[in-house]
Protein backbone atom coordinates (compact mmCIF):
# COMPACT_ATOMS: atom_id res chain seq x y z
CA UNK A 1 0.00 0.00 0.00
CA UNK A 2 2.47 2.40 1.53
CA UNK A 3 4.80 1.55 -1.53
CA UNK A 4 2.42 1.95 -4.48
CA UNK A 5 1.58 5.60 -2.86
CA UNK A 6 5.19 6.72 -3.16
CA UNK A 7 5.87 5.43 -6.97
CA UNK A 8 3.17 7.24 -7.69
CA UNK A 9 4.43 10.58 -6.41
CA UNK A 10 7.78 9.94 -7.38
CA UNK A 11 7.04 9.41 -10.92
CA UNK A 12 4.17 12.16 -11.26
CA UNK A 13 6.35 13.24 -15.14
CA UNK A 14 4.22 13.37 -17.81
CA UNK A 15 5.02 10.55 -20.56
CA UNK A 16 4.29 9.99 -24.11
CA UNK A 17 6.74 13.46 -25.37
CA UNK A 18 9.83 10.56 -26.49
CA UNK A 19 7.63 8.58 -28.27
CA UNK A 20 7.45 9.02 -32.35
CA UNK A 21 4.62 10.64 -33.84
CA UNK A 22 2.86 7.37 -35.59
CA UNK A 23 2.42 5.88 -32.51
CA UNK A 24 1.08 8.80 -30.47
CA UNK A 25 -1.29 9.01 -33.42
CA UNK A 26 -2.01 5.36 -33.26
CA UNK A 27 -2.35 5.23 -29.58
CA UNK A 28 -4.65 8.07 -29.63
CA UNK A 29 -6.54 7.03 -32.27
CA UNK A 30 -7.32 3.54 -30.57
CA UNK A 31 -7.93 4.84 -27.23
CA UNK A 32 -10.51 7.64 -29.00
CA UNK A 33 -12.17 4.76 -31.00
CA UNK A 34 -12.47 2.62 -27.97
CA UNK A 35 -13.83 5.85 -25.91
CA UNK A 36 -16.85 6.85 -28.50
CA UNK A 37 -17.52 3.05 -28.43
CA UNK A 38 -18.25 3.21 -24.68
CA UNK A 39 -19.98 6.99 -25.23
CA UNK A 40 -22.34 6.51 -28.05
CA UNK A 41 -24.27 3.84 -26.42
CA UNK A 42 -24.26 5.79 -23.31
CA UNK A 43 -25.48 8.63 -24.72
CA UNK A 44 -28.09 6.66 -26.63
CA UNK A 45 -28.78 5.20 -23.41
CA UNK A 46 -30.08 8.57 -22.18
CA UNK A 47 -31.60 10.20 -24.86
CA UNK A 48 -33.73 7.26 -25.69
CA UNK A 49 -35.02 7.41 -21.88
CA UNK A 50 -36.92 10.84 -22.93
CA UNK A 51 -38.01 9.44 -26.46
CA UNK A 52 -41.02 7.53 -27.33
CA UNK A 53 -39.93 4.34 -29.36
CA UNK A 54 -40.88 6.02 -32.95
CA UNK A 55 -38.83 8.86 -32.26
CA UNK A 56 -36.04 5.85 -31.24
CA UNK A 57 -36.47 4.33 -34.16
CA UNK A 58 -36.62 7.34 -36.70
CA UNK A 59 -33.76 8.91 -35.63
CA UNK A 60 -31.78 6.99 -33.29
CA UNK A 61 -28.94 9.48 -32.14
CA UNK A 62 -30.51 12.86 -32.32
CA UNK A 63 -31.49 14.96 -29.08
CA UNK A 64 -34.98 13.84 -27.64
CA UNK A 65 -37.59 16.89 -28.60
CA UNK A 66 -38.31 17.53 -24.71
CA UNK A 67 -37.22 16.58 -21.74
CA UNK A 68 -40.34 13.62 -21.62
CA UNK A 69 -40.29 12.13 -18.47
CA UNK A 70 -43.11 9.40 -19.40
CA UNK A 71 -40.83 6.52 -19.87
CA UNK A 72 -39.55 7.27 -16.31
CA UNK A 73 -43.01 6.88 -14.65
CA UNK A 74 -43.97 4.01 -17.10
CA UNK A 75 -40.49 2.52 -15.48
CA UNK A 76 -41.40 3.22 -12.12
CA UNK A 77 -44.71 1.80 -12.82
CA UNK A 78 -44.80 -0.84 -14.98
CA UNK A 79 -41.77 -2.94 -13.48
CA UNK A 80 -42.23 -2.04 -10.13
CA UNK A 81 -38.61 -0.73 -9.78
CA UNK A 82 -39.46 0.68 -6.06
CA UNK A 83 -39.78 -2.36 -5.12
CA UNK A 84 -37.40 -3.99 -6.90
CA UNK A 85 -34.57 -1.16 -5.39
CA UNK A 86 -35.89 -1.63 -1.95
CA UNK A 87 -35.74 -5.72 -2.10
CA UNK A 88 -31.88 -5.19 -3.87
CA UNK A 89 -30.73 -2.70 -1.08
CA UNK A 90 -32.45 -5.36 1.80
CA UNK A 91 -30.13 -8.11 -0.02
CA UNK A 92 -27.20 -5.95 -0.31
CA UNK A 93 -27.29 -4.84 3.44
CA UNK A 94 -27.85 -8.00 4.83
CA UNK A 95 -25.06 -9.75 2.87
CA UNK A 96 -22.90 -6.93 4.01
CA UNK A 97 -23.42 -7.23 7.43
CA UNK A 98 -23.42 -11.38 7.54
CA UNK A 99 -20.15 -11.70 5.37
CA UNK A 100 -18.33 -8.87 7.13
CA UNK A 101 -19.49 -10.70 10.57
CA UNK A 102 -18.74 -13.96 9.99
CA UNK A 103 -15.68 -13.31 7.18
CA UNK A 104 -14.21 -10.94 9.81
CA UNK A 105 -14.08 -13.52 12.62
CA UNK A 106 -12.61 -15.87 10.28
CA UNK A 107 -9.63 -13.39 8.98
CA UNK A 108 -8.93 -12.55 12.50
CA UNK A 109 -8.60 -16.17 13.76
CA UNK A 110 -6.40 -16.59 10.14
CA UNK A 111 -3.76 -13.41 10.61
CA UNK A 112 -3.72 -12.76 14.62
CA UNK A 113 -4.44 -16.56 16.31
CA UNK A 114 -1.63 -18.25 16.46
CA UNK A 115 -2.87 -21.53 15.42
CA UNK A 116 -1.97 -24.71 13.43
CA UNK A 117 -4.68 -24.74 11.31
CA UNK A 118 -4.38 -21.34 9.87
CA UNK A 119 -2.30 -22.19 6.78
CA UNK A 120 -4.95 -24.81 6.20
CA UNK A 121 -7.74 -22.37 6.93
CA UNK A 122 -6.29 -20.12 4.47
CA UNK A 123 -5.89 -22.18 2.11
CA UNK A 124 -9.02 -24.02 2.51
CA UNK A 125 -10.87 -20.28 1.72
CA UNK A 126 -8.25 -20.30 -1.36
CA UNK A 127 -10.32 -23.01 -2.64
CA UNK A 128 -12.87 -20.71 -3.55
CA UNK A 129 -11.27 -18.43 -5.83
CA UNK A 130 -11.48 -21.81 -7.85
CA UNK A 131 -15.17 -22.68 -8.16
CA UNK A 132 -17.35 -20.81 -10.60
CA UNK A 133 -20.37 -20.32 -8.89
CA UNK A 134 -22.60 -20.23 -12.19
CA UNK A 135 -21.52 -23.98 -12.32
CA UNK A 136 -23.33 -24.54 -9.00
CA UNK A 137 -26.31 -22.71 -10.20
CA UNK A 138 -28.64 -26.15 -10.14
CA UNK A 139 -27.72 -27.76 -6.88
CA UNK A 140 -27.59 -24.65 -5.24
CA UNK A 141 -31.27 -24.11 -6.62
CA UNK A 142 -32.27 -28.07 -5.47
CA UNK A 143 -30.81 -27.41 -1.88
CA UNK A 144 -32.56 -24.15 -1.78
CA UNK A 145 -35.77 -25.71 -2.84
CA UNK A 146 -34.99 -28.75 -0.28
CA UNK A 147 -34.95 -25.91 2.10
CA UNK A 148 -38.24 -24.22 1.63
CA UNK A 149 -36.60 -20.68 0.83
CA UNK A 150 -37.40 -20.21 -3.30
CA UNK A 151 -38.77 -17.53 -4.36
CA UNK A 152 -37.58 -15.69 -0.72
CA UNK A 153 -35.00 -13.00 -0.68
CA UNK A 154 -32.83 -14.77 2.16
CA UNK A 155 -31.91 -17.67 0.01
CA UNK A 156 -29.91 -14.90 -2.37
CA UNK A 157 -28.36 -13.49 0.91
CA UNK A 158 -27.23 -17.09 1.78
CA UNK A 159 -25.61 -18.02 -1.96
CA UNK A 160 -24.43 -14.46 -2.05
CA UNK A 161 -22.64 -15.35 1.44
CA UNK A 162 -20.98 -18.19 0.45
CA UNK A 163 -19.66 -16.83 -2.64
CA UNK A 164 -18.21 -13.86 -1.21
CA UNK A 165 -16.89 -15.76 1.69
CA UNK A 166 -13.03 -16.58 0.17
CA UNK A 167 -12.98 -13.06 -1.15
CA UNK A 168 -13.46 -11.64 1.95
CA UNK A 169 -11.22 -13.85 4.28
CA UNK A 170 -8.45 -13.60 2.41
CA UNK A 171 -8.68 -9.87 1.85
CA UNK A 172 -9.09 -9.35 5.71
CA UNK A 173 -6.56 -11.18 6.65
CA UNK A 174 -3.92 -9.48 4.42
CA UNK A 175 -4.86 -6.38 5.82
CA UNK A 176 -5.16 -7.44 10.15
CA UNK A 177 -1.75 -9.44 9.47
CA UNK A 178 -0.10 -5.70 8.77
CA UNK A 179 -1.38 -4.06 11.51
CA UNK A 180 1.13 -4.09 14.30
CA UNK A 181 1.02 -6.34 17.16
CA UNK A 182 1.73 -3.29 19.63
CA UNK A 183 -2.31 -2.06 19.15
CA UNK A 184 -3.39 -5.99 20.69
CA UNK A 185 -1.00 -5.94 23.16
CA UNK A 186 -1.91 -2.13 24.80
CA UNK A 187 -5.58 -3.32 24.33
CA UNK A 188 -4.64 -6.37 26.59
CA UNK A 189 -2.99 -4.73 29.18
CA UNK A 190 -6.10 -2.27 29.83
CA UNK A 191 -7.65 -5.76 30.37
CA UNK A 192 -9.95 -5.73 27.20
CA UNK A 193 -11.37 -9.12 26.34
CA UNK A 194 -10.13 -11.22 23.18
CA UNK A 195 -13.69 -10.30 21.87
CA UNK A 196 -13.45 -6.29 22.60
CA UNK A 197 -9.98 -6.69 21.28
CA UNK A 198 -11.38 -7.82 17.64
CA UNK A 199 -14.37 -5.79 17.09
CA UNK A 200 -12.97 -2.39 19.31
CA UNK A 201 -9.37 -2.45 18.41
CA UNK A 202 -8.55 -4.42 15.62
CA UNK A 203 -12.29 -3.62 13.06
CA UNK A 204 -11.25 -0.17 13.52
CA UNK A 205 -8.06 -0.53 12.29
CA UNK A 206 -8.83 -2.80 9.35
CA UNK A 207 -11.04 0.12 8.12
CA UNK A 208 -9.36 -0.08 4.33
CA UNK A 209 -10.11 -3.70 3.59
CA UNK A 210 -13.78 -3.41 4.97
CA UNK A 211 -14.16 -0.31 2.78
CA UNK A 212 -12.73 -2.11 -0.35
CA UNK A 213 -14.64 -5.52 0.76
CA UNK A 214 -18.33 -3.42 1.23
CA UNK A 215 -17.62 -1.70 -1.84
CA UNK A 216 -16.79 -5.07 -4.32
CA UNK A 217 -19.70 -6.80 -2.44
CA UNK A 218 -21.91 -4.13 -3.60
CA UNK A 219 -21.13 -4.07 -6.89
CA UNK A 220 -21.07 -7.84 -6.72
CA UNK A 221 -24.66 -8.35 -5.04
CA UNK A 222 -26.40 -5.55 -6.71
CA UNK A 223 -25.47 -6.82 -9.99
CA UNK A 224 -25.86 -10.10 -9.98
CA UNK A 225 -28.50 -11.48 -12.14
CA UNK A 226 -28.44 -15.70 -12.53
CA UNK A 227 -28.76 -16.54 -9.13
CA UNK A 228 -31.63 -13.83 -8.72
CA UNK A 229 -33.74 -15.27 -11.66
CA UNK A 230 -33.58 -18.48 -10.58
CA UNK A 231 -34.12 -18.69 -6.89
CA UNK A 232 -36.29 -15.31 -6.91
CA UNK A 233 -38.34 -16.73 -10.14
CA UNK A 234 -40.35 -13.23 -11.07
CA UNK A 235 -42.46 -12.56 -8.45
CA UNK A 236 -40.46 -11.01 -5.90
CA UNK A 237 -37.77 -9.27 -7.79
CA UNK A 238 -34.46 -7.83 -7.23
CA UNK A 239 -33.37 -4.53 -9.76
CA UNK A 240 -31.61 -7.16 -12.10
CA UNK A 241 -34.83 -8.54 -12.17
CA UNK A 242 -36.79 -6.14 -13.08
CA UNK A 243 -35.06 -4.42 -15.78
CA UNK A 244 -34.97 -7.22 -18.63
CA UNK A 245 -38.85 -7.45 -18.12
CA UNK A 246 -39.20 -3.65 -19.45
CA UNK A 247 -38.26 -5.02 -22.76
CA UNK A 248 -41.28 -6.34 -23.67
CA UNK A 249 -41.58 -10.32 -25.37
CA UNK A 250 -42.03 -9.20 -29.38
CA UNK A 251 -42.13 -5.59 -29.38
CA UNK A 252 -38.76 -3.95 -27.87
CA UNK A 253 -39.81 -0.81 -26.35
CA UNK A 254 -36.28 0.61 -25.95
CA UNK A 255 -37.52 4.10 -24.28
CA UNK A 256 -38.96 2.58 -21.31
CA UNK A 257 -35.92 0.09 -21.27
CA UNK A 258 -33.45 2.71 -21.35
CA UNK A 259 -35.45 4.44 -18.20
CA UNK A 260 -35.07 1.53 -16.23
CA UNK A 261 -31.94 1.30 -17.27
CA UNK A 262 -30.77 4.63 -16.29
CA UNK A 263 -32.84 4.17 -12.87
CA UNK A 264 -30.70 1.51 -11.96
CA UNK A 265 -27.19 2.03 -13.10
CA UNK A 266 -27.48 5.49 -10.97
CA UNK A 267 -26.48 3.23 -7.54
CA UNK A 268 -23.37 1.45 -9.28
CA UNK A 269 -22.43 5.02 -10.54
CA UNK A 270 -22.23 6.81 -7.42
CA UNK A 271 -20.07 4.18 -5.79
CA UNK A 272 -18.25 4.05 -9.05
CA UNK A 273 -17.38 7.44 -8.78
CA UNK A 274 -16.34 7.40 -5.19
CA UNK A 275 -14.65 4.22 -5.00
CA UNK A 276 -12.60 3.65 -8.45
CA UNK A 277 -9.18 3.53 -6.67
CA UNK A 278 -10.69 0.75 -3.67
CA UNK A 279 -12.55 -1.29 -6.73
CA UNK A 280 -9.33 -1.69 -8.77
CA UNK A 281 -6.90 -2.08 -6.02
CA UNK A 282 -9.64 -4.33 -4.20
CA UNK A 283 -9.92 -6.55 -7.57
CA UNK A 284 -6.06 -6.50 -8.31
CA UNK A 285 -5.30 -7.82 -4.72
CA UNK A 286 -7.68 -10.02 -4.49
CA UNK A 287 -7.41 -11.50 -8.07
CA UNK A 288 -3.31 -11.72 -7.32
CA UNK A 289 -4.68 -14.11 -4.29
CA UNK A 290 -6.29 -16.42 -6.62
CA UNK B 1 -2.12 -21.30 25.99
CA UNK B 2 -1.62 -23.48 23.34
CA UNK B 3 -5.01 -25.17 23.94
CA UNK B 4 -6.91 -22.17 24.34
CA UNK B 5 -5.48 -20.43 20.72
CA UNK B 6 -6.72 -23.81 19.35
CA UNK B 7 -10.08 -23.45 20.65
CA UNK B 8 -10.61 -19.50 19.71
CA UNK B 9 -9.33 -20.47 16.26
CA UNK B 10 -11.88 -23.04 15.79
CA UNK B 11 -14.39 -20.61 17.32
CA UNK B 12 -13.77 -18.17 15.77
CA UNK B 13 -13.26 -19.59 12.16
CA UNK B 14 -16.31 -22.28 12.13
CA UNK B 15 -19.16 -20.36 11.27
CA UNK B 16 -17.10 -19.01 7.87
CA UNK B 17 -16.05 -22.73 7.34
CA UNK B 18 -19.65 -24.20 7.69
CA UNK B 19 -21.20 -21.59 5.80
CA UNK B 20 -18.54 -21.51 2.98
CA UNK B 21 -18.88 -25.32 2.88
CA UNK B 22 -22.81 -25.78 2.86
CA UNK B 23 -23.00 -23.47 -0.26
CA UNK B 24 -20.20 -23.90 -2.00
CA UNK B 25 -18.32 -27.10 -1.60
CA UNK B 26 -21.57 -29.83 -1.43
CA UNK B 27 -23.16 -28.13 -4.42
CA UNK B 28 -20.25 -28.88 -5.88
CA UNK B 29 -20.28 -32.09 -4.46
CA UNK B 30 -24.08 -32.43 -5.28
CA UNK B 31 -23.22 -31.42 -8.99
CA UNK B 32 -21.38 -34.71 -9.36
CA UNK B 33 -24.17 -37.05 -7.85
CA UNK B 34 -27.14 -35.67 -9.86
CA UNK B 35 -24.89 -36.17 -13.26
CA UNK B 36 -25.53 -39.90 -12.49
CA UNK B 37 -29.08 -39.78 -12.37
CA UNK B 38 -32.20 -39.96 -14.57
CA UNK B 39 -33.91 -36.90 -13.02
CA UNK B 40 -36.40 -35.28 -15.06
CA UNK B 41 -37.69 -32.52 -12.89
CA UNK B 42 -37.33 -31.07 -9.33
CA UNK B 43 -40.48 -32.63 -8.29
CA UNK B 44 -40.14 -36.33 -10.28
CA UNK B 45 -38.68 -39.15 -9.36
CA UNK B 46 -35.15 -40.18 -10.34
CA UNK B 47 -33.68 -43.60 -11.05
CA UNK B 48 -29.41 -44.19 -10.86
CA UNK B 49 -28.52 -44.15 -14.70
CA UNK B 50 -24.81 -44.77 -14.13
CA UNK B 51 -22.65 -42.69 -17.06
CA UNK B 52 -25.99 -42.67 -19.29
CA UNK B 53 -25.71 -38.78 -19.17
CA UNK B 54 -21.70 -38.69 -20.41
CA UNK B 55 -22.67 -41.33 -22.71
CA UNK B 56 -25.70 -39.10 -24.32
CA UNK B 57 -22.93 -35.82 -24.87
CA UNK B 58 -21.33 -37.43 -27.54
CA UNK B 59 -24.53 -37.69 -29.49
CA UNK B 60 -26.01 -35.20 -28.67
CA UNK B 61 -25.64 -32.31 -31.68
CA UNK B 62 -26.95 -29.64 -29.50
CA UNK B 63 -24.15 -30.04 -27.34
CA UNK B 64 -21.71 -30.29 -29.94
CA UNK B 65 -23.03 -27.15 -31.04
CA UNK B 66 -22.59 -25.48 -27.52
CA UNK B 67 -18.95 -27.25 -27.36
CA UNK B 68 -17.77 -25.63 -30.53
CA UNK B 69 -19.60 -21.75 -30.12
CA UNK B 70 -18.13 -21.79 -26.41
CA UNK B 71 -14.52 -22.90 -28.17
CA UNK B 72 -14.95 -20.10 -30.95
CA UNK B 73 -15.64 -17.28 -28.09
CA UNK B 74 -12.82 -18.43 -26.15
CA UNK B 75 -10.29 -18.46 -28.77
CA UNK B 76 -11.51 -15.41 -30.41
CA UNK B 77 -13.69 -12.82 -28.00
CA UNK B 78 -11.66 -13.89 -25.02
CA UNK B 79 -7.93 -13.38 -26.40
CA UNK B 80 -9.10 -10.11 -28.59
CA UNK B 81 -9.94 -8.29 -25.29
CA UNK B 82 -7.25 -9.46 -23.47
CA UNK B 83 -4.77 -8.60 -25.66
CA UNK B 84 -6.46 -5.13 -26.96
CA UNK B 85 -6.61 -4.55 -22.91
CA UNK B 86 -3.00 -5.17 -22.53
CA UNK B 87 -2.37 -2.22 -25.28
CA UNK B 88 -4.44 0.22 -23.70
CA UNK B 89 -3.33 -0.53 -20.46
CA UNK B 90 0.54 0.29 -22.19
CA UNK B 91 -0.80 3.33 -23.23
CA UNK B 92 -2.14 4.22 -19.95
CA UNK B 93 0.93 3.76 -18.03
CA UNK B 94 2.92 6.35 -20.19
CA UNK B 95 0.70 8.54 -18.43
CA UNK B 96 -0.72 10.35 -21.45
CA UNK B 97 -2.59 13.72 -20.95
CA UNK B 98 -6.84 12.66 -20.38
CA UNK B 99 -5.44 9.54 -18.48
CA UNK B 100 -7.79 10.11 -15.25
CA UNK B 101 -10.72 10.66 -17.84
CA UNK B 102 -9.73 7.69 -19.80
CA UNK B 103 -9.66 5.57 -16.56
CA UNK B 104 -12.67 6.40 -15.57
CA UNK B 105 -14.21 6.09 -19.20
CA UNK B 106 -12.45 2.62 -19.84
CA UNK B 107 -13.69 0.91 -16.07
CA UNK B 108 -17.57 2.40 -16.62
CA UNK B 109 -18.81 -0.93 -18.95
CA UNK B 110 -17.49 -3.30 -16.54
CA UNK B 111 -19.56 -1.56 -13.72
CA UNK B 112 -23.06 -2.28 -15.57
CA UNK B 113 -24.28 -5.59 -14.39
CA UNK B 114 -24.26 -8.49 -17.37
CA UNK B 115 -28.30 -7.54 -17.71
CA UNK B 116 -27.65 -4.12 -17.79
CA UNK B 117 -25.27 -4.76 -20.83
CA UNK B 118 -27.25 -7.30 -22.39
CA UNK B 119 -30.33 -4.34 -22.29
CA UNK B 120 -28.48 -1.80 -23.49
CA UNK B 121 -26.99 -4.24 -26.55
CA UNK B 122 -30.64 -4.62 -27.08
CA UNK B 123 -31.05 -1.09 -28.14
CA UNK B 124 -27.98 -0.90 -30.04
CA UNK B 125 -28.67 -4.27 -32.10
CA UNK B 126 -32.46 -3.41 -32.92
CA UNK B 127 -33.38 -2.70 -36.87
CA UNK B 128 -33.54 1.03 -36.46
CA UNK B 129 -30.52 1.15 -33.20
CA UNK B 130 -27.10 2.77 -33.17
CA UNK B 131 -24.96 -0.08 -35.00
CA UNK B 132 -27.22 0.30 -37.88
CA UNK B 133 -27.86 3.61 -37.95
CA UNK B 134 -24.19 4.36 -38.00
CA UNK B 135 -23.50 1.65 -40.38
CA UNK B 136 -26.08 3.76 -43.01
CA UNK B 137 -24.67 7.14 -42.46
CA UNK B 138 -21.22 5.30 -43.49
CA UNK B 139 -23.24 4.58 -46.84
CA UNK B 140 -22.72 0.59 -45.70
CA UNK B 141 -26.67 -0.25 -46.39
CA UNK B 142 -26.12 -3.24 -47.39
CA UNK B 143 -24.07 -4.34 -44.46
CA UNK B 144 -27.53 -3.25 -42.04
CA UNK B 145 -28.77 -6.11 -40.28
CA UNK B 146 -30.96 -7.55 -37.56
CA UNK B 147 -27.90 -8.52 -35.83
CA UNK B 148 -29.48 -11.08 -33.08
CA UNK B 149 -31.91 -12.57 -34.95
CA UNK B 150 -29.56 -13.37 -37.53
CA UNK B 151 -27.85 -17.04 -37.95
CA UNK B 152 -24.81 -15.79 -38.75
CA UNK B 153 -24.46 -12.76 -36.84
CA UNK B 154 -26.24 -13.82 -33.66
CA UNK B 155 -23.11 -15.50 -32.06
CA UNK B 156 -20.40 -12.35 -32.99
CA UNK B 157 -22.91 -10.60 -31.99
CA UNK B 158 -23.17 -11.74 -28.36
CA UNK B 159 -18.93 -12.05 -28.03
CA UNK B 160 -18.86 -8.13 -28.88
CA UNK B 161 -20.69 -7.42 -25.88
CA UNK B 162 -18.40 -9.38 -23.66
CA UNK B 163 -15.09 -7.61 -25.66
CA UNK B 164 -16.99 -4.37 -25.47
CA UNK B 165 -17.04 -4.59 -21.58
CA UNK B 166 -13.93 -6.89 -21.05
CA UNK B 167 -11.61 -4.83 -22.64
CA UNK B 168 -11.69 -1.85 -20.58
CA UNK B 169 -11.84 -3.88 -17.80
CA UNK B 170 -8.85 -5.99 -18.68
CA UNK B 171 -6.92 -2.33 -19.22
CA UNK B 172 -7.81 -0.85 -16.15
CA UNK B 173 -6.59 -4.19 -14.31
CA UNK B 174 -3.41 -4.58 -16.35
CA UNK B 175 -2.47 -0.40 -16.23
CA UNK B 176 -2.83 -0.93 -12.04
CA UNK B 177 -0.03 -4.16 -12.18
CA UNK B 178 2.22 -2.40 -14.53
CA UNK B 179 2.34 0.52 -12.55
CA UNK B 180 4.57 -1.14 -10.15
CA UNK B 181 6.85 -1.81 -12.86
CA UNK B 182 9.28 0.58 -12.10
CA UNK B 183 10.06 3.58 -15.19
CA UNK B 184 13.65 2.83 -15.10
CA UNK B 185 13.54 -0.73 -16.78
CA UNK B 186 11.29 1.29 -19.79
CA UNK B 187 13.62 4.44 -19.85
CA UNK B 188 16.93 1.66 -20.15
CA UNK B 189 15.21 -0.21 -22.52
CA UNK B 190 13.76 3.24 -24.89
CA UNK B 191 17.58 4.29 -24.32
CA UNK B 192 18.86 1.45 -25.68
CA UNK B 193 16.91 1.91 -28.55
CA UNK B 194 13.68 -0.73 -28.07
CA UNK B 195 10.94 0.66 -29.70
CA UNK B 196 7.74 1.04 -28.14
CA UNK B 197 6.11 -2.21 -29.64
CA UNK B 198 9.07 -3.94 -28.33
CA UNK B 199 9.06 -2.57 -25.25
CA UNK B 200 4.91 -2.89 -24.89
CA UNK B 201 5.44 -6.89 -25.71
CA UNK B 202 9.21 -7.73 -25.01
CA UNK B 203 9.28 -6.25 -22.26
CA UNK B 204 6.23 -5.11 -20.12
CA UNK B 205 4.17 -8.23 -21.49
CA UNK B 206 6.31 -10.56 -20.20
CA UNK B 207 6.96 -8.42 -16.36
CA UNK B 208 3.32 -8.68 -16.15
CA UNK B 209 2.54 -12.34 -16.93
CA UNK B 210 1.85 -13.54 -14.26
CA UNK B 211 -1.11 -11.11 -13.14
CA UNK B 212 -1.99 -11.48 -17.05
CA UNK B 213 -2.42 -15.54 -16.09
CA UNK B 214 -4.56 -14.64 -13.28
CA UNK B 215 -7.14 -12.31 -15.65
CA UNK B 216 -7.01 -14.71 -18.37
CA UNK B 217 -8.24 -17.68 -15.65
CA UNK B 218 -11.01 -15.17 -14.77
CA UNK B 219 -11.61 -14.40 -18.00
CA UNK B 220 -11.31 -17.80 -19.14
CA UNK B 221 -13.93 -19.44 -16.56
CA UNK B 222 -16.61 -16.65 -17.39
CA UNK B 223 -16.69 -17.48 -20.74
CA UNK B 224 -17.06 -21.15 -20.35
CA UNK B 225 -20.46 -20.59 -17.83
CA UNK B 226 -21.34 -16.96 -16.82
CA UNK B 227 -21.52 -15.84 -20.59
CA UNK B 228 -24.69 -18.04 -20.70
CA UNK B 229 -26.46 -14.87 -18.70
CA UNK B 230 -25.91 -12.89 -21.96
CA UNK B 231 -27.34 -15.59 -23.78
CA UNK B 232 -29.99 -16.23 -21.65
CA UNK B 233 -31.41 -12.58 -21.80
CA UNK B 234 -31.23 -12.05 -25.23
CA UNK B 235 -31.41 -14.91 -27.85
CA UNK B 236 -32.12 -18.61 -25.68
CA UNK B 237 -29.84 -19.97 -28.04
CA UNK B 238 -31.22 -19.12 -31.58
CA UNK B 239 -31.64 -18.47 -33.64
CA UNK B 240 -32.11 -22.08 -34.51
CA UNK B 241 -29.08 -23.21 -32.02
CA UNK B 242 -26.97 -20.54 -33.35
CA UNK B 243 -25.93 -19.25 -29.73
CA UNK B 244 -26.07 -22.34 -27.79
CA UNK B 245 -22.65 -22.25 -25.31
CA UNK B 246 -21.98 -24.66 -22.60
CA UNK B 247 -23.48 -22.74 -19.82
CA UNK B 248 -26.81 -22.03 -21.61
CA UNK B 249 -27.08 -25.43 -22.15
CA UNK B 250 -26.24 -26.48 -18.68
CA UNK B 251 -29.08 -23.85 -17.60
CA UNK B 252 -31.49 -24.72 -21.05
CA UNK B 253 -31.57 -28.41 -19.86
CA UNK B 254 -32.32 -28.16 -16.16
CA UNK B 255 -34.89 -25.24 -16.66
CA UNK B 256 -36.46 -25.49 -20.21
CA UNK B 257 -35.91 -28.89 -21.66
CA UNK B 258 -36.58 -30.43 -17.92
CA UNK B 259 -33.54 -33.13 -17.62
CA UNK B 260 -31.66 -32.11 -14.43
CA UNK B 261 -29.28 -35.24 -14.26
CA UNK B 262 -27.96 -34.48 -18.44
CA UNK B 263 -27.41 -30.88 -17.50
CA UNK B 264 -25.27 -31.54 -14.74
CA UNK B 265 -23.29 -34.22 -17.03
CA UNK B 266 -22.65 -31.05 -19.26
CA UNK B 267 -22.10 -29.23 -15.95
CA UNK B 268 -19.42 -31.68 -14.53
CA UNK B 269 -17.78 -31.80 -18.53
CA UNK B 270 -17.56 -27.63 -18.20
CA UNK B 271 -16.25 -27.60 -14.55
CA UNK B 272 -13.26 -30.02 -15.60
CA UNK B 273 -12.70 -27.99 -18.54
CA UNK B 274 -12.09 -25.00 -16.46
CA UNK B 275 -10.07 -26.94 -14.43
CA UNK B 276 -7.83 -28.05 -16.95
CA UNK B 277 -7.86 -24.66 -18.59
CA UNK B 278 -7.15 -22.84 -15.22
CA UNK B 279 -4.06 -25.26 -14.40
CA UNK B 280 -2.75 -24.99 -18.25
CA UNK B 281 -2.90 -21.27 -18.37
CA UNK B 282 -1.34 -20.93 -14.56
CA UNK B 283 1.44 -23.27 -16.19
CA UNK B 284 1.83 -21.05 -19.45
CA UNK B 285 1.78 -17.90 -17.72
CA UNK B 286 3.86 -18.33 -14.42
CA UNK B 287 7.56 -17.46 -14.25
CA UNK B 288 10.20 -19.43 -13.42
CA UNK B 289 12.54 -17.17 -10.42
Amino acid sequence: MTTKRATATTRRRPGMKHESLGVNIANYLFAAIYGLAILIPLYYLVVSSFKANAGIFLSALSLPSSLDFSNYVDALEKAQIVPAMVTSFGVVIATQVSVLTVGFMAAYAIARVPARLATWTEGFFGIGFLIPTFALLIPIFLIIAKLGLLFNPLALVIVYVAQTLPFTVLILASVLRHIPDEFEEAARLDGASHFRIMWNVMFPLARSGVVTVAVIQFLFVWNEFIFAIVLLGQDVRTVQIAIPLLKGERLVDFGLLSAGLVISIIPVFIIFAFFQEKIVSGLTTGGVKG
Amino acid sequence: MRRRNHRNFVLLSAPAVVWFTAFMLVPLVFMFWVSLLDWRGIVEPWNFAGLDNYVRLIFDTRFHAALLHTTLLVTIALPIALMLGFMLAFFLVQRPPGLRMMRVLFFAPAMLSVAAQSMLFVGLYLPGGVVNTLLRNLGLESLTRVWLANVTTALPALGAIYVWAATGWASILFYASLSNIPDEIFEMARVEGAGYWTRMWKIAFPLNLDFFGVIFMLEFVFMLLGFAQIVILLTMGGPGSATLTLGYELYAQAFKIRNLGYSQAIGVFTFAVGMAGMLLIRTMTRRDY
